[in-house]
């Protein structure tokens, strides 16, 4: 079983339908998720997402705005943290990894 | 009445997005059912005004039941479960049902007879009405198992359908990967359209979704989505391409609209008609209809 579980979702009607499910399995057994919202602009039902995240208790503990620079680290294959480690995205990432490593590796 | 199946190995190609356009359009001029068998997360039927028809629940797949009255706790069905479904509490086996696979291992070994294999509700199969067509749609429950089984059932619900509107065509809008569920969307089709984007990520998921593909031997074809994105990962899936021998059939742009579009559950064809991503769309779509029209075997079309 996993020690921690992130979901990355979009604000979009169909992120919201494949986070609750995703949010229902991980309740059946036994876990809490940490969400992540890619795209985090997008103008979807961004409320129906806050409100099951607070339904299942899972935290939205990232947001990832749409960032041209997170799409050409992609395209080149090459993570972002290490191609534009100066992007607000990539300041993001980091603090998860950071919070893993805090919560897990110590 | 043809199948045409659209997959794309890695997932967030823009699959659904490209399936849920091309049928809007071609909807507009033939009898068309949709099936969605990404069965671990549905979703075509959020792009479109859909009514619920009907909905029912499909046993297609297995799981082991311990009969405790049996059963005396020797515990080998622990050891026999390649899975870890099976745990120890209080001295006795419990049964983790999600992790079941319904393999039978456990059953086998039991010297008391103790364990049955049973067949399971895993998921059900809802039929919507659209404005001028039918999507049919197999959603897995939580957790469960045997996704390839369930896909069987949405295909054989799809062609039901289309039978009864006497249907020109059924445009499945595959699941991602390359394993059984994959596979059971693929197998029957008549045509295959595989969604890629130009990153180096799809394109070594299209390597695999074509090592699939080609052992069904059947015409297929490559929509590149999200095109300009990189031109050096475009060139590669177009030397692929031309090495296997398959079409492009279309470049679809990188274009916001779809995401815009996606939000806005709808069709990017619908939302937004002259994008960009639309006009690609619209190209593609005039593929497929060569597909219809030819009323044949597709290799003349596809590999002309």
């Amino acid at each position: 079983m996993a020690d921690a579980v992130y979901a990355v979702t979009e604000p979009t009607p169909l992120g919201a339908h494949d986070l609750e499910r995703t949010l229902k399995l991980l309740l059946a057994i036994g876990l809490r998720a940490r969400i992540i919202l890619n795209f985090s602009e997008l103008p979807g039902p961004r409320e129906k997402i806050t409100v099951m995240a607070k339904a299942f208790d899972a935290e939205i503990s990232c947001e990832l705005p749409m960032d041209d620079l997170l799409l050409k680290s992609h395209v080149e294959g090459v993570p972002a943290v290490i191609m534009f480690p100066d992007a607000v995205n990539s300041s993001s990432m980091r603090r998860i990894a950071e919070d893993i490593a805090r919560e897990y590796l110590q | 009445m043809k199948e045409v199946v659209i997959i794309s190995g890695k997932g967030g190609v823009g699959k659904s997005a490209i399936s849920a356009s091309l049928g809007a359009i071609l909807m507009k001029k033939h009898k068309v059912v949709l099936a969605d068998t990404d069965v671990d997360a549905p979703n075509l039927d959020l792009f479109f005004t859909a009514r619920l028809r009907s909905s029912k629940d499909v046993k297609a797949s297995e799981k082991a039941f311990i009969n405790c009255e049996k059963c005396t706790c020797c515990l080998e069905c622990v050891e026999a479960c390649k899975f870890s479904a099976i745990t120890v509490s209080d001295g006795a086996p419990v049964l983790i049902r999600y992790f079941c696979e319904g393999c039978g291992a456990c059953s086998i070994v039991c010297p008391e007879g103790a364990i049955e294999i049973k067949d399971m509700k895993n998921g059900n199969i809802a039929t919507f009405d659209i404005d001028n067509a039918v999507i049919v749609s197999g959603e897995l429950m939580i957790g469960e198992s045997s996704s390839g089984r369930l896909v069987d059932e949405v295909k054989r619900a799809a062609k039901e359908e289309g039978e009864r509107i006497n249907a020109d065509l059924i445009i499945i809008d595959g699941p991602p990967g390359t394993g059984c569920p994959v596979i059971s969307a693929i197998k029957g089709s008549d045509y295959v359209i595989a969604a890629t984007e130009p990153t180096p990520a799809a394109l070594s998921d299209l390597r695999r979704i074509f090592d699939v593909i080609r052992h069904f031997d059947l015409p297929s074809g490559i929509v590149i989505n999200k095109a300009g994105l990189h031109q050096a990962s475009e060139d590669l899936i177009r030397e692929f391409a031309k090495q296997i021998g398959v079409p492009i059939l279309a470049a679809v742009p990188y274009d916001m609209s779809v995401p815009e579009a996606t939000a806005r559950a709808m069709p990017v064809v619908e939302a937004y008609p002259d994008a960009p991503a639309s006009k690609g769309i619209m190209r593609l779509a005039g593929v497929a209809e060569a597909v219809l029209n030819e009323g044949g075997s597709l290799s003349g079309i596809f590999r002309r």
